[in-house]
């Protein structure tokens, strides 16, 4: 009781608020702007921060308020302009379809509304919990994570709806992709063609970038129109009433915040997969799921909850074990340690009122970022009405520089360029891409997790824990629910599309395939380069011990086979349309095929340009030289627009980036070239 | 699609300027060679770790100890070898300094390192060099207690894939479990370090770790009243060249554990220092590229000789880091470094059988 007293003793004073308004402010501006992550700027910011900030409450206060108030902002570019972050997969799959059909105004304050519950309800647990948490924490060992994360697995099957053996071949990629690097347990370079950039494994943000982000980019591009339809409400009222809908549902959204909380306290389970992990708990829950991956509200809000709450989550065993929980959480522990403060018991008895000042901070912040959200992001919805051309002219360069960023490596740019033409080649041609990011983000975890649990224990041991086998059973239960689920979607999917041949969907169906004999098909290009590059991934597996290649070889032969299947399928099926897949359609499908073809070359010559250009672009000269024309003559803005646009962005090329970050840019071999110096 | 090709003069506008940069600066009078630039500062670590939070701080602090008063910026690239390269291969111009996080020779076994430790241009080695087996739980005093013994089992994890990549402390716990009959089980995990450690000893899934200054000196604030209640001890003192563990707040009686060079024979002795001791004798070395003038270099170690030498810079890394701020100068740690490397390029070839023969019996078993 006296320390949180005392702790609110802080309210009262101005420090507190300053130092809040700080936090809040750098984790809005880091949820916003692509490539910039909490820990990077935390630890730019630590060693100014802990020597002039005398007070530890104040500048834990800072720090808490940036590590915990981050998941409610980054939702705007995967929702409006349809950027996804690490964090924010589910929130861009449910939400830009919801922003496609004009509802990005409501979504937003739906999930502002969400969020704040969702920040509040991981501080009050954050509260409560933590004199009891350790024991939990300390009993979930490496196995029963490893059957956490296949949880996410049992995603695969709902995410493959209408494509099932597409969507697991997705996935199965997603996991072979994830193996590249160095394999811990035979120290094996998969993969890595020599290149020590790959030793770490293949940049979460440009694969994510390419798969998702890039090809929506182009697709929405070619349209020339813009996110929202005409008579989309874009409006602050159209946002509160978003709003008032999340806090309607405040059960479910209190269910799926205690989820994240508890998710978020098991050290090594990671942001990427709560949300996921959530997602499908949200999913198992409600009775009709028909809505699910078409633009459900509802499956944003599952998501959004417990990104916010676990963070209260990942204080738990940063401040009771000084195990940190996540990334910004390293560094809130690393301030404690500075100032002389000890994790552990000494947070319940001398330094309690600390803990009660991070509770407080959690809660506060996060109804203070979601009154941030609905009181001035109306404007950025406002991009939903612009031409996309528009947005597209700034973003695209916003995300090659996120991903250099994310990498400190010009690789970034070949690893974009493949990932985007994969996502671009899967989106046209009706392939679920979240299996594949969901398989590159649980796959190592469920890998590495379980071969050192086999390490520690041995098979039998292993198998014998009792943790681990009730979450076995219950997993087993999960496949066998989800796998039905999917099968009565498919059925009533059909029988949908029977009653409704009249109204072809061009946004979220995969093309109709309708081959009664054999014949090619553009369709039969993605198996075939799949079957293709598999057989090269299997033959360069073969140069790993046995051990290491275990793995990628079982992978490429399943996802071989999976793509054989498939392209019989194409081949000789007499109807192998599979209605709506969990994913976001081309929306330029509808467009006549010449202007179309034209438009893409367009749209990917304007994209090779931009990377051309990064390879001098330590010079803010090609932010104008190439967002200029692209504003004016793609985006038809006003020169003066065009301007301002232009010097922003070549601010943050040579301001932030270069001077401040001293980024390593490529070597000017293009120019050099051009000019005979080479 | 006319209007793209209306981009084609934007674009080589955009080339032509690009290639106009400003040419680097040659020739030096200190003050003017590092006045209004900015020094890159590499690190192999990940930002957020412990080097990197020490880099930041040197970063922000060291300038104004140089002529010039040049401004530092971090720039991570790991893996280490990655930034050991990029340093490699930078211009000897003093723009680009790198900070390890334990001797840079360690790094040198991978094929893709393009470096040779002992060409660097040492400017010093930061921090101290205590380097301490610890137990956790367990009934015995110290080492001696445990040899020739069947339990308790000490229970040990590290990554060790094969026995080229094994960390070199699973491989110095294998040599000494080999030579002083120790109750040893080895482990294979996936990623290291502090959290990583005391999380595996808490789930009983680890009792014996070994670690350098900054874990030493660091549990008394990570987990207080451990070492003072007994619940972690100190079994061996394994600090390099012979020298002895500092004291940490809860542990003083430094003398009364024993050193593992008085439990070698004098063979043992020698490949402990080529092969454990060679690779890991240093803690934090600050380096410049092979070529740089030794004008540039003099500048650098006068600089961090001047910072060493102020209070409030060495109270800050005590604050930032937890260890002592006790330094050696880049004569020393250059000559350190080509003593180590003449050792260890000695001993490649035995290292590698007995490499395997320990993974052999500890984890192929």
């Amino acid at each position: 009781m006296e320390a949180i007293l005392q702790a609110s003793a802080y309210l009262g004073t101005l420090i507190y608020w300053e130092a809040l308004f700080a936090g809040v402010f750098l984790s809005i501006a880091i949820g916003l702007v692509p490539g910039v992550g909490s820990l990077l700027v935390m630890s730019i910011l630590l060693p100014f921060i802990v020597f002039n900030i005398q007070d530890p409450a104040v500048a834990l206060v800072m720090l808490a308020a940036i590590a915990g108030t981050n998941n409610t902002l980054d939702s705007i570019p995967a929702v409006v302009v349809g950027v996804p972050s690490g964090a924010t997969q589910v929130t861009f799959l449910e939400g830009h379809q919801l922003a496609r059909q004009g509802k990005a105004a409501h979504t937003l304050g739906a999930i502002y509304a969400v969020s704040a519950i969702g920040g509040v309800v991981g501080a009050v647990c954050l509260a409560i919990i933590i004199p009891i948490i350790k024991p939990f924490i300390l009993s979930i060992d490496r196995s029963e994570i490893a059957v956490i994360a296949m949880f996410g697995v049992a995603m695969v099957a709902v995410l493959s709806r209408g494509a099932m053996i597409k969507g697991i071949a997705a996935g199965l990629l997603g996991v072979l992709i994830a193996t590249a690097g160095v394999d811990p347990f035979t120290g094996a370079r998969r993969f890595t063609f020599g290149q020590i950039e790959l030793w770490e494994g293949l940049p979460l943000v440009a694969v994510v970038t390419g798969i998702f982000a890039i090809p929506e980019l182009i697709d929405l591009t070619m349209t020339r129109s813009p996110v929202a339809p005409a008579g989309a409400i874009i409006s602050r009222s159209e946002m509160f009433r978003g709003a008032l809908y999340g806090l309607k549902h405040w059960k479910e959204t209190i269910r799926q915040s205690v989820l994240g909380v508890f998710l978020g306290a098991i050290p090594g389970v990671g942001s990427g997969v709560i949300d996921w992990l959530s997602y499908a708990f949200g999913i198992l829950c409600r009775k009709d799921r028909s809505e699910f991956g078409k633009g459900s509200l509802d499956g944003v809000l599952f998501a959004e909850a417990a990104q916010n709450s676990k963070e209260g989550g990942q204080a738990l065993p940063t401040l009771a074990l000084g195990i940190p929980g996540g990334t910004g959480w390293v560094m809130v522990l690393a301030a404690m340690l500075m100032y002389g403060i000890s994790p552990g018991p000494p947070m319940l008895g001398q330094h309690a009122h600390l803990t009660m000042i991070i509770v407080l901070t959690l809660a506060i912040g996060n109804l203070l970022v979601t009154a941030i959200g609905l009181f001035a992001s109306a404007p950025l919805i406002r991009l939903t009405a612009l031409p996309y051309p528009a947005i597209s002219a700034v973003v695209i360069p916003l995300v090659i520089l996120a991903a250099f960023l994310d990498m400190r490596s010009w690789f970034a740019i070949p690893i974009l360029v493949i990932f985007s033409i994969v996502g671009l080649l899967m989106k046209h041609f009706g392939w679920p891409r979240p299996p594949l990011i969901l398989g590159f983000i649980l796959g190592p975890i469920i890998d590495i997790n379980m071969q050192t649990a086999l390490s520690i224990y041995g098979v039998v041991g292993v198998i014998t824990r009792p943790l681990t086998i009730a979450l076995l059973v219950l997993l087993v239960i999960t496949v066998v629910f989800f796998t039905r689920f999917m099968a009565q979607a498919e059925k009533s999917s059909t029988s949908a599309e029977d009653t409704n041949q009249a109204k072809p969907s061009t946004d979220t169906a995969t093309p109709q395939v309708t081959v009664r004999r054999f014949t090619w098909h553009a369709a039969n290009v993605v198996p075939l380069l799949l079957i293709g590059g598999m057989i090269v991934s299997a033959w360069v597996s073969l140069e790993y011990p046995v051990k290491a290649r275990a793995l990628p070889l079982t992978l490429s032969v399943g996802i071989i086979a999976l793509a054989v299947i498939e392209l019989l399928r194409q081949w000789f099926a007499v109807q192998t349309n599979s209605g709506q897949i969990m994913d976001l359609g081309m929306r330029s499908t509808g467009m006549e095929g010449a202007t179309r073809a034209a438009l893409l070359l367009g749209e990917l010559g304007i994209f090779f340009l931009f990377l051309a250009t990064t390879i001098r672009l330590d010079n803010a000269a090609i932010a104008f030289a190439v967002l200029l024309p692209l504003l004016l003559l793609e985006g038809r803005r006003r020169w003066y627009t065009a301007m301002i646009t232009g010097s922003i962005l070549a601010a943050w090329t040579y301001g932030f980036m270069d001077y401040f970050m001293a980024v390593i840019w490529p070597e000017p071999v293009l120019s050099l070239w051009l000019l005979g110096r080479l | 699609m006319m209007s793209y090709l209306r981009l084609l003069p934007a674009f080589l506008l955009a080339v032509l300027v690009s290639v106009m940069g400003p040419s680097i600066a040659s020739g030096l009078d200190a003050e003017s060679h590092f006045k209004g630039k900015t020094i890159r500062f590499v690190t192999g670590s990940r930002p957020g770790g412990g080097t990197d939070i020490l880099l930041r701080y040197f970063a922000g602090n060291w300038g104004k100890f140089f002529p010039g008063n040049p401004r530092f910026v971090v720039t991570n690239l790991p893996p280490h070898v990655h930034g050991l390269n990029y340093v490699w291969r930078s211009k000897p111009n003093g723009m680009t300094v790198f900070m390890h996080s334990t001797a840079v020779l360690r790094e040198q076994v991978l094929s893709q390192a393009e470096f040779k430790t002992s060409q660097f241009k040492f400017i010093g080695d930061i921090g101290d060099r205590s380097f301490v087996m610890t137990g956790y739980n367990l009934p015995i005093n110290n080492i001696k207690e445990a040899m020739g013994k069947k339990g308790p089992k000490l229970k040990y994890l590290d990554v060790i894939p094969s026995p080229d990549d094994m960390a070199t402390q699973a491989f110095q716990l294998m040599l000494l479990a080999d030579w002083l009959d120790l109750p040893m089980e080895f482990g294979v995990i996936a990623e290291r370090g502090t959290s990583v450690t005391l999380l595996e000893m808490e789930r009983g899934n680890m009792n014996v770790m070994v670690g350098g200054s900054g874990r030493w000196f660091g549990f008394p604030k990570l987990r207080p009243g451990w070492i003072a209640k007994g619940r972690l001890k100190p079994l061996l003192d394994m600090t390099f060249l012979g020298q002895r563990m500092g004291a940490n707040a809860e542990f003083k009686d430094v003398d009364k554990v024993p050193h593992v060079y008085s439990l070698l024979n004098k063979k043992q002795k020698e490949i402990w220092a080529a092969m454990i001791e060679a690779t890991q004798a240093m803690n934090k070395p600050v380096v410049l590229s092979p070529k740089t003038p030794d004008n540039i270099v003099n500048v650098y170690r006068s600089a961090l000789e001047k910072a060493m030498a102020d209070d409030k810079f060495r109270t800050g890394i005590e604050k930032v880091s937890g260890i002592p701020a006790v330094w050696v100068k880049g004569p020393q740690a250059h000559k350190e470094a080509q003593e180590a490397e003449r050792l260890w390029t000695a001993y490649r070839k035995p290292e590698a059988k007995l490499r395997r023969d320990m993974y052999n019996k500890y984890i192929r078993k």
